[in-house]
Parts: structure tokens; sequence; C-alpha cells
């Protein structure tokens, strides 16, 4: 019953984070032409002063002289049109997912409040029962009563915790 | 009650996430507050639930004060209000007679605590945890006459009310074992 309690909370998570990412904005463009292609233009976003460490060009830190050639058209370039579509049906699912979790998420706080409320009744009313209870059919009724208090109190205890 | 932090930490760490995402949304639809299908809102259900729960703390107050008399009147001025047809006004009607009822049984007045209590019910039926509530007042109630009855040797009347204490006492447990079973069953939802 916990587990089942949890569950809205994780999806709410999940759903919410989701939610999130679709609604970023895109990333900036990181086109070849945005980063230093040349010794110079790498000098010259550093202040316009070559340094030292800059003459000697190596492979690893410095990019070839050359621009390098434009990637190749991937299959899903021809899809982009539809990718807005797309993007926005996944995040009106994932905002849909999350009213749900949400609603989930405040119905179980509220179930747990109205058990804890009913069993702090329950305790009152049995305790009265059994103080009257000086006959064998009212002892009867006070252990019956006893028991179900007792097996309500598991109930609770096992969906929501302890009651406040 | 672990859980139930749990649920409460989540529901404020969702709370900062949504908002997070609306503020970086260039567009608002799907915010709070954003969209045109929102549910209408109660005016006057949302007004007498206002007034009743600042009642409710005036009665809090005066209890805190020891002055049950200014209690009882804040909250007969509860009951005495004009109420919207909603089962939300019923049920806090419900609890405040059920509330008017214990005080006016500490105070011994039970000719008043049991019209209050029989008020309450005319607004509650089936198995909700103010019904519950309210027949287990009632069962104090009866158990209260049965001791007086008994004290002023009425041993016959004083038995007939006794039986009836537990009638009542017993039925307010079933009606919140069954308030309970359909809390943690998800019955209600869906």
């Amino acid at each position: 019953m916990t587990r089942i309690r949890l569950a809205p909370c994780a999806s709410l998570v999940f759903a919410a984070l989701l939610c999130r990412c679709g609604g970023a904005a895109p990333p900036p463009a990181t086109s070849p032409s945005s980063q230093p292609s040349t010794v110079e233009e790498e000098n010259q976003l550093n202040g316009g002063q070559a340094s030292p460490a800059a003459a000697p060009v190596t492979p690893a830190h410095a990019p070839e002289a050359a621009p390098p050639p434009p990637p190749p058209p991937s299959p899903s370039t021809a899809a982009s049109a539809d990718q807005p579509a797309e993007h926005e049906a996944r995040r009106l699912a994932a905002r849909a997912d999350l009213d749900r979790a949400e609603h989930d998420l405040a119905a179980a706080a509220a179930d747990c409040d109205s058990a804890c409320r009913a069993l702090a009744s329950m305790d009152r009313a049995t305790t009265h029962l059994c103080s009257l209870a000086d006959v064998p059919d009212d002892r009867r009724r006070c252990e019956d009563a006893r028991q179900r208090l007792s097996e309500a109190r598991g109930r609770v205890r096992a969906a929501c915790g302890a009651c406040k | 009650m672990r859980d139930r932090r749990l649920a409460l930490a989540c529901a404020a760490v969702l709370a900062l996430l949504g908002a997070a995402a609306c503020r970086d949304q260039s567009s608002l639809s799907g915010c709070p507050g954003t969209e045109s299908s929102a549910a209408p809102v109660d005016e006057s259900l949302l007004a007498f639930l206002s007034a009743a729960r600042s009642l409710h703390h005036e009665a809090d107050v005066k209890v805190q004060g020891d002055d049950r008399a200014g209690a009882v009147a804040a909250l007969r001025r509860l009951v005495e209000m004009p109420a919207p047809h909603a089962v939300e006004a019923d049920e806090v009607l419900a609890d405040a007679r059920a509330r008017l009822a214990e005080l006016e049984l500490e105070a011994g007045d039970l000719e008043r605590a049991d019209r209050d209590v029989q008020a309450g019910l005319q607004r509650v039926a089936g198995t909700t945890y103010f019904r519950g509530h309210l027949l287990e007042v009632q069962g104090l109630v009866a158990e209260a006459r049965a001791a007086s009855l008994a004290d002023a040797g009425r041993a016959d009347e004083a038995a007939k009310a006794r039986t009836q204490a537990v009638t009542l006492l017993e039925e307010a447990v079933q009606v919140q074992e069954k308030v309970i079973e359909h809390a943690l069953s998800d019955g209600g939802r869906e």
C-alpha cells in the first residue's frame, strides 16, 4: 500500500522533469562557423593577441586550418518540419501526466487525513463503548470493536505511517 | 508519517519545478492560472468556507481562553449563517454541530447537545466521517444521560440510555471503519 501511495509522487517527478525538458528553449546553435576555425580567429577571441602556446598548433588542441567539411545530411533533417508538432505533442502528454500525478498525490494525502481522522473517532467510540460494557453481550461488542480498531489502525499505519 | 513528509516534500519540489518550467516557456499554455478551461469557482461557497474557518478559529481562541460560552456563540453563528447548497457546506455545518454538541455536553446541557447532533445528522448521510463523528457524539450524550438517570435513581431508564449509547458507539465504530476502508482502497478515485 505504501508503495502504491508513493507511486504518484515518483511519476509526478518524472512527468515534471519531462515537461520541463519539453518546455525548454532549444540549445544555441553550434555550427562550425560559431567556433574558432583558425588560429587567427582564436587569437581574436582571446583579445587579439597571439599566445605563445598558439603557435605550434597541435591537432589535439586546435582545429584544422581549413574549415571542417559540413556534416552529411542526416535522415532526420528531412523530417525537421514535423519535429515541432511532435515535440509539442510530447510536451502536452507530459503535462497531462503531471496533472494526473499531481491529482493522485493530493488525493493520497487527503485520503490519509481522512483515514486518520476516522481512526481517532473510532478509537474514542471504542473506548467509551468498552467503558459501558458490563454485561456479557456488551463485552462481546466491546471486543469486536477493539478487534476492528486494531485492524483499522494497522491498515492506516501501513498506508500512511503514524497519524498526527 | 515519513511517507507523508515525503509526499509533502515531493509536492513542494514539483511546485518549484512546475513554476520553473512555466517561466522557461515563451508560451504560457499549460501553466497554472493560464488555462481558460479552468473550473468555475463558486464564490458563495468560498465565502462560506472562509467565514466558517474564521468562526472555528474564533471558537479555538475562546476555548483556549476558557471561554466556553464564547466558543459556543461563535459556532452558533456559523450554523445559523445562510449556507450555499453544496456537499462541502453541509459537511462544514455537520462538523460545527458536532463541535457544538461536544461543548454543550461538557457544560451538561444534554438536551441542546442532542438537538445539535440531530440537526447535524440531517446534513450528512451514508458513510462519511462527519456522520460517524456525530454518531460518536450522540453516543456520548446517551452515555451522559444514562449516568444522570442512574444518579437520579431511575435505573430502568438509565439501562435503556446505556443500551442506546452502546448501540450508537458501535455504529460510529462501524461507520468510521468503512470510511477508513474507502479512503485507503482508492475506491473514491478514478
